[in-house]
């Protein structure tokens, strides 16, 4: 095999095909195509309830699609163990329940649980790599405190915190913008997409937050929310007409000094 | 995290189970002092003494012990298992279905085995009323299995209280010295022994699992846990242990659910620690129980789970105290 093919196969980090979810008799999604190369950043778009999340627990086996199948570095997703799939995907999800104590410290190294083997404990550099990612978000002096006294956008922090800990090739992120405030959301985004360059790795974020979306991803899933969808590059998905239509609701485009910004008319 | 202090904490534990077994075998109706103890287990000779200590007191005294690490671990892994703080080893009604069995059995006459056996046999018959109504394909919900358990519990309280009524005065005495838990008649034997040596293994083999699942389902399955197996696995484990904690001792209450606590709240919150911790402080802690029970209005032995309950609710509100105002 040359090392050009080579290159082709692992290249590609995350593909589905023909993939087809519904939830509660309601279809999401019909026939999704995707392919994520090393490096790429996805957005996914669309209406309440159109199926943001469903597609992103898919995409980590936590629910299973009505049909087709999703390839991770050329691996179809039912044959990875939950260890192996933990090691490639990891996602930030919208909900966290803790009605156990635990500290900040310790809920940061459980990132590290797929990395380790059955006997071995965490090591000092599994340790480091939990303090750095508690550092990157700025709550290093939480380390300490229980994880239910902390407020929301701490909690949030500490969920990213985990996922960097976690260092999977594929991030999955589900509304990463949620509690946090306007200067943290593109402080956490610009560190995880610096993650993504760095490792060569994958990013996919479900967002509400078009302007978000539409500066941290370079491309774009839009949902319509009756199974169908549009995909592409971000600068030919996003334009007022798509975005309107998605959202039933007209969408404007204002230019200013360093881009511009969608908003609700 | 692994710290120097859990360290310290389990030798000190360790340290606990080793005096609390001496307090056990020094105390009772005939008076054996220390030094008689230790010279007596090294001795050949034998006598009124040696019979005492190797006959009655030291089997007694594993018995406790085996119980009390049998009761806490399960405690243990069913709060994990539930994720909830409030369940203990009980909650699922194990010791309901084996409390029927065991009240029919001294109701038709048998002794020591047989109780012990029906009762067992009672706890299988719950725990597999439970599991088959609460499985699903899709696993079993924490929420469904702890409604099944409690309701069954119910179901087989009603029924308790049916046979406590209608029996004779003579046998509702031993009914209810036997629901209360009782060390008189206990024997672990090798089944009780082996349970507990492989429950602790198994669990320290997913110990580091527990802690994950203990912060959430679903983020134990994105980190690499097969939550639906593991609860299965935890779910019979905890079953089994407190079966034979039930048969070898009746229902003892509060050291399942108190002991895991206690440690939770004095920094043991890792289960690579907690496991360890819980068997040898639940364990010392029924020995010493069993202890002060049989000796404190001797030659009456008092039911030890009336003992467990009376040193184990001001000893976990003062923990629970102290560590509420260190919060702040």
């Amino acid at each position: 095999m040359s090392s050009a093919a080579v290159d082709q196969a692992s290249n590609s980090l995350l593909t589905t095909k023909d993939l087809s979810l519904s939830i509660g008799g309601k279809q999401l999604l019909q026939d999704l195509n995707l392919d994520l190369v090393c490096g790429s950043r996805l957005g996914i778009l669309g209406q309440n309830g159109t199926g943001k999340t469903t597609l992103l627990h898919a995409l980590v086996n936590l629910i299973t699609a009505d049909s087709g199948d999703i390839y991770i570095s050329g691996k179809s997703i039912v044959e990875l163990s939950r260890m192996e799939l933990a090691r490639k995907t990891g996602i930030l999800l919208q909900q966290s329940s803790d009605e156990m104590p635990a500290t900040a410290m310790e809920f940061v190294l459980t990132g590290r649980h797929p990395h380790l083997p059955t006997w071995r404990w965490e090591s000092s550099q599994d340790q480091n790599i939990a303090q750095q990612a508690l550092a990157l978000m700025q709550i290093e002096p939480l380390a300490q405190r229980d994880i239910r006294s902390l407020s929301g956008g701490e909690r949030q922090r500490l969920a990213i915190a985990t996922l960097l800990t976690q260092e999977p090739a594929i991030y999955l992120l589900d509304e990463p913008g949620n509690h946090l405030d306007i200067a943290m959301q593109i402080k956490s985004l610009e560190i995880l997409t610096s993650k993504v360059k760095s490792k060569n790795a994958a990013l996919i974020m479900a967002t509400h937050d078009i302007n978000l979306a539409a500066r941290f991803c370079d491309q774009i899933l839009l949902f319509l929310g009756d199974g169908r969808y549009i995909l592409g590059k971000s600068e030919d998905v996003l334009s007022t007409e798509n975005l309107s239509l998605a959202y039933d609701c007209s969408i404007g485009k204002a230019s200013h000094e360093n881009g511009y910004v969608f908003f609700p008319i | 995290m692994i710290q120097r202090r859990h360290y310290l904490l389990l030798l000190a534990l360790a340290a606990l189970a080793l005096i609390s077994m001496g307090v056990s075998l020094a105390s009772g109706s005939v008076d054996i002092g220390f030094k008689e103890i230790i010279a007596q287990l090294f001795s050949t000779q034998e006598g009124l003494e040696q019979q005492v200590i190797f006959d009655l007191r030291l089997p007694r005294t594993y018995a406790a012990f085996v119980t009390g690490a049998l009761l806490s671990l399960s405690g243990v892994i069913m709060q994990v298992l539930l994720r909830n703080p409030l369940a203990d080893p009980y909650i699922l009604g194990i010791s309901g279905g084996a409390s029927v069995a065991a009240l029919g059995a001294i109701l038709l006459g048998f002794g020591g085995i047989g109780i012990a056996n029906a009762a067992f046999a009672g706890a299988v018959v719950s725990i597999a009323i439970v599991f088959g109504v609460a499985a699903s394909s899709r696993g079993t919900s924490s929420t469904r299995l702890l409604l099944t358990g409690v309701v069954l519990s119910a179901g087989w309280g009603a029924i308790i209280n049916l046979l406590l009524t209608t029996s004779a005065n003579n046998s509702v005495y031993s009914m209810l010295f036997w629901m209360m838990g009782d060390l008189s008649q206990s024997s672990v034997g090798i089944t009780g022994t082996l349970v507990l040596a492989v429950g602790i293994v198994l669990m320290m083999l997913k110990a580091k699992s527990l802690n994950v699942l203990n912060l959430g389902e679903q983020h134990a399955t994105t980190l690499g846990v097969d939550v639906t197996k593991l609860k299965g696995l935890l779910f019979f484990a905890t079953s089994i242990m407190t079966a034979c904690a039930v048969t070898i001792a009746g229902s003892i209450g509060f050291v399942g659910l108190v002991v895991p606590h206690m440690l939770r709240l004095l920094g043991a919150r890792d289960h690579r620690i907690l496991i360890p911790a819980s068997a040898l402080l639940g364990g010392s802690f029924l020995v010493l129980a069993d202890s002060i029970a049989r000796s404190i209005i001797s030659p009456v032995q008092l039911p030890v789970g009336v003992i467990t309950a009376i040193i184990g609710v001001p000893a976990f509100l003062i923990i629970l105290r102290s560590n509420a105002s260190s919060q702040r």
